[in-house]
């Protein structure tokens, strides 16, 4: 794209909107594949379309304008009614949107970028597919002919008054047949017998003089006054006709009135509608809202400080006034800090929805690639979850999407034999549960096979053929998180490219979250990701050990236990705990830590000082944490260790005490698997 | 930012410390303070020349040891001993120096290309160049690469 000579707050504005309207279109005509004649849809595919060539025109950006008006060209004949929704219409739709993501990258760089031409040729070709039916058949939609005429609106409205139900009835004509002129006049006449006919497209007059092609759109008010009629009534009256290949009734609701309205004005009012949108919501730069959230973080260290000396204060100074005076206000400080730290976590939540849908699109080109056929649904769009933990899990979810369609669904023949659809199913679904997100992806395709997994573990020297027969099915199935473990033969294009399960479940645990899997071979499989609500606080025990003070988040402890001697066996020798009959592998803490001896002490490992254990719970697992000493519990802030530090092995993060110590977090997921 | 081309004419200041027996120096754009040594948190797992992390007022900053980082021999730390924090890709950094010795302006004919063949056991990626100024010479080195290619490529591993 040559170099343009735009201002710079013209173009981000731009960018930003384009961004918008290029998703909006990127899902919306993948959902219009499933469902090609939801004309609220096609509105709003229209409308993206006609607004980005409107400000891309503007701007003066020859090639983004000429194929969103091919685009619009090609919509407007789709709403309607003169263009079927076709699987090469949509393909040539999502190449164009791609190519306008393109397009819009380039923005500024020097040179040409990608050629229109292609797409703009698919457009026309997808076009012509249906060259026959788009000649004949001129009908205008029934929103423009409805929005043209103020007498049919009033009647429309006054049918409603009575309680009548405005309905819109499609149908179509079977292709090949020769007497479709007659055919749609005898639906007309079924429907005639049903209500009150308010209007037709095509016009009864031109179906009379066989200009009606193969397309019909009635509106018709019924209801009570001819006895209880029911919408599918409706269907079934116009299916007696023959040779009628399609019929479908929709309520004509308000909505779709008001999308009349707008349609014609929103091309005019696009700063008007635009100001309407800031009322309600606002832009805001995710680094202030990061700022604002340490600065809260700050409070609470502070608070927690406050607390504290207020008690020794109190203890001191038994009765005296001043400092019963502090502890109110302090315990009013300390509510006003909790409220502002709520407001500010929900300020960062996002729903989950946001990253949901793209991957409608994914799911289809993935399947289109691989010759899968898929129907791919997402539920709980609305769960919130803090962004930053949203931007993190995007990438293990795609790969995981990309998995289940390309290894996990079988092709449509094998389904077939096997007695199942043909058309695999995947569902991504999310919910809060107890203080947590729940994301989890399921298909219902082949399943993992645990022995398989394990022929090909030994095959690449991931295990030993030993370990491989003493293993469960269950480590067997964890087997996949392995790095460098694939079981396909050749790594495919769309899954293969160096993301691996275990980059998976690394980016997981990074978020304090855990990833299992269910699975049944020849049924399917389930991969749960488990994630908390936000990173940024958690309440955390303070353990000591050794010189340092290390936090570990509440939500994992089960339980803390003095450690008597009795406590301690050794199996096969390993140390672990025996409680009340259960034997926990045991993990001391000091060997974690003490890799580098101070300069002149010794590791001695006979001098142990251990006195407490805390038992953790991860996934179905238990262990025991030994330490020195248990500190406190409070809540703990979590800082950014920076990125050159980077994921040292066991600690998830850090955190800064009142004293202004500094306290390591700990990664229990990583520590229990090395106990 | 530094101009790598060979018998740069530029003049810099400089931040020189000493480090075992020899004398470094750093630009001081990318010095961000220098504090005492004060209590550093070991990190379990962390590379070799990563002593721990501190505080910084609110901030927890990573710190290494210079001394492990260039390979020369442990000594103790010393009341001279300094904390040179610096900026790397955004992120500030620590580095443990024996001790600060002074900001000094460099005259840009001073700056001689690095040595083909090692220094003290220093990557020569690293070397930026050697100073003259005739009683001395300064080590110069690029901070960018201090993270970036460790010895053992520890760190792109770490960073995954």
């Amino acid at each position: 794209m040559a170099e343009i000579d735009i201002a710079e707050d013209d173009l981000r504005v731009f960018l930003e909107e384009a961004e918008e309207q290029l998703s909006v279109l990127d899902q919306d005509i993948t959902r219009l594949e499933k469902d090609p004649h939801n004309n609220e849809l096609l509105q709003e595919i229209f409308r993206a379309a006609h607004t980005l060539k409107g400000s891309s025109g503007m701007l003066g950006l020859k090639d983004m304008m000429e194929l969103t008006h091919a685009m619009e060209d090609i919509l407007d004949k789709v709403r309607k009614g003169q263009l079927e929704v076709t699987r090469e219409l949509i393909d040539a739709l999502l190449m164009s949107i791609d190519g306008l993501k393109v397009l819009k990258e380039d923005i500024g760089s020097p040179g040409p970028s990608v050629d229109i031409g292609p797409m703009v040729e698919a457009i026309h070709l997808a076009a012509r597919v249906d060259g026959a039916a788009a000649d004949k058949s001129e009908s205008a939609s029934l929103e423009s002919i409805v929005s043209s005429d103020v007498d049919l609106v009033g009647r429309i409205h006054a049918a409603e008054a009575a309680n009548l139900n405005v309905t819109r009835v499609s149908v179509r004509v079977a292709a090949d047949s020769t007497w479709a002129s007659v055919r749609l006049f005898q639906a007309i006449q079924e429907l005639g017998a049903l209500g009150d006919i308010l209007v037709t497209s095509p016009s009864m007059a031109d179906i009379e003089q066989e200009k009606g092609g193969h397309a019909l759109e009635v509106l018709i008010a019924f209801g009570e006054i001819e006895g209880q009629r029911r919408v599918s009534d409706l269907v079934d009256a116009v299916r007696r006709v023959d040779e009628i290949e399609h019929a479908e009734a929709r309520p004509w609701s308000e909505e779709a009135q008001q999308a009349v309205r707008e349609d014609d004005k929103t091309a005019a009012a696009g700063p008007a509608a635009a100001a309407k949108d800031t009322q309600q919501t606002l832009r805001i730069d995710v680094e202030r809202l990061d700022s604002m959230m340490n600065l809260v973080g700050e409070l609470i260290i502070d608070r927690t400080r406050v607390n504290k000396i207020t008690k020794d204060l109190r203890l001191r100074y038994r009765g005296d006034e001043t400092v019963q005076a502090l502890e109110e206000i302090g315990a009013h400080i300390g509510k006003m800090v909790a409220d502002l730290n709520q407001s500010m976590l929900e300020a960062r939540m996002l729903p989950v929805g946001v990253i949901f849908g793209k991957f409608p699109r994914l799911a289809r080109d993935v399947a289109r690639a691989t010759n899968k056929e898929v129907d791919f649904v997402t539920e709980g769009e609305d769960t919130e979850i803090d962004r930053t933990i949203i931007e993190k899990i995007k990438d293990p979810l795609m790969h995981l999407l990309r998995n289940a369609i390309d290894h996990g669904l079988e092709p449509p023949d094998v389904r077939e034999r096997a007695g199942k659809s043909r058309v695999g199913s995947v569902r991504l679904s999310a919910c809060h549960e107890q203080g947590h997100i729940v994301i989890a992806l399921e298909d219902d395709g082949k399943g993992i096979d645990a022995d398989a997994l394990k022929q090909s573990a030994v095959e690449k020297g991931v295990i030993t053929a030993d370990a491989a027969a003493r293993m469960s099915d269950a480590e067997a199935i964890d087997l996949i998180f392995q790095p460098g473990f694939s079981t396909a033969r050749q790594t495919s294009d769309i899954s293969g490219r160096g993301v691996g399960m275990d980059v998976v479940r690394n980016s997981i645990q990074s978020l304090n979250g855990m990833i299992t899997v269910e699975t049944e071979v020849g049924r399917g499989s389930i991969f749960k990701l488990q994630l908390p609500l936000t990173m940024a606080t958690f309440r955390g025990l303070l353990v000591q050990s050794g010189d340092s003070v290390y936090a570990i988040p509440l939500s994992y402890v089960r339980e803390t236990v003095r450690l008597e001697p009795g406590f301690l066996e050794t199996i096969v020798d390993r140390e672990v705990v025996n409680l009340r009959g259960n034997v926990l592998p045991l993990f001391r803490l000091s060997d974690f830590v003490g890799r580098r001896p101070a300069a002149g002490a010794p590791a001695d490992p006979r001098r142990r000082t251990e006195a407490f254990i805390v038992i953790v719970r991860v996934g179905e697992r238990d262990t025991a944490l030994a330490v020195d000493s248990l500190v406190d519990q409070q809540e703990i802030v979590v800082k950014s260790m920076g990125a050159h530090v980077g994921r040292a092995k066991g600690i998830a993060g850090a955190s800064i005490l009142g004293d202004g110590q500094v306290a390591l977090i700990l990664d229990v997921a990583s520590l229990s698997k090395a106990a | 930012m530094i101009d790598r081309s060979r018998g740069t004419q530029v003049e810099r200041e400089i931040v020189v410390f000493r480090l075992a027996e020899s004398v470094y120096g750093i630009d001081i754009d990318v010095v961000r303070e220098i504090i005492r040594m004060q209590g550093i948190t070991p990190v379990p797992n962390a590379p070799d020349f990563i002593e721990g992390v501190t505080n910084l007022r609110g901030k927890i900053c990573p710190v290494m040891d210079m001394r492990r980082r260039f390979g020369l021999p442990l000594a103790r730390i010393t009341a001279d001993s300094r904390i040179v924090v610096i900026e790397i890709d955004g992120e500030d950094v620590g580095m443990i120096v024996d001790a600060v010795e002074e900001v000094l302006r460099l005259p840009g004919s001073s700056v001689e290309p690095p040595p083909l063949r090692e220094v003290k056991s220093i990557n020569t990626d690293i070397i930026e160049g050697i100073a003259n100024l005739g009683t001395r010479l300064i080590v110069l080195f690029d901070v960018d690469r201090i993270l970036s290619d460790g010895p053992e490529g520890e760190l792109e591993e770490i960073a995954a």
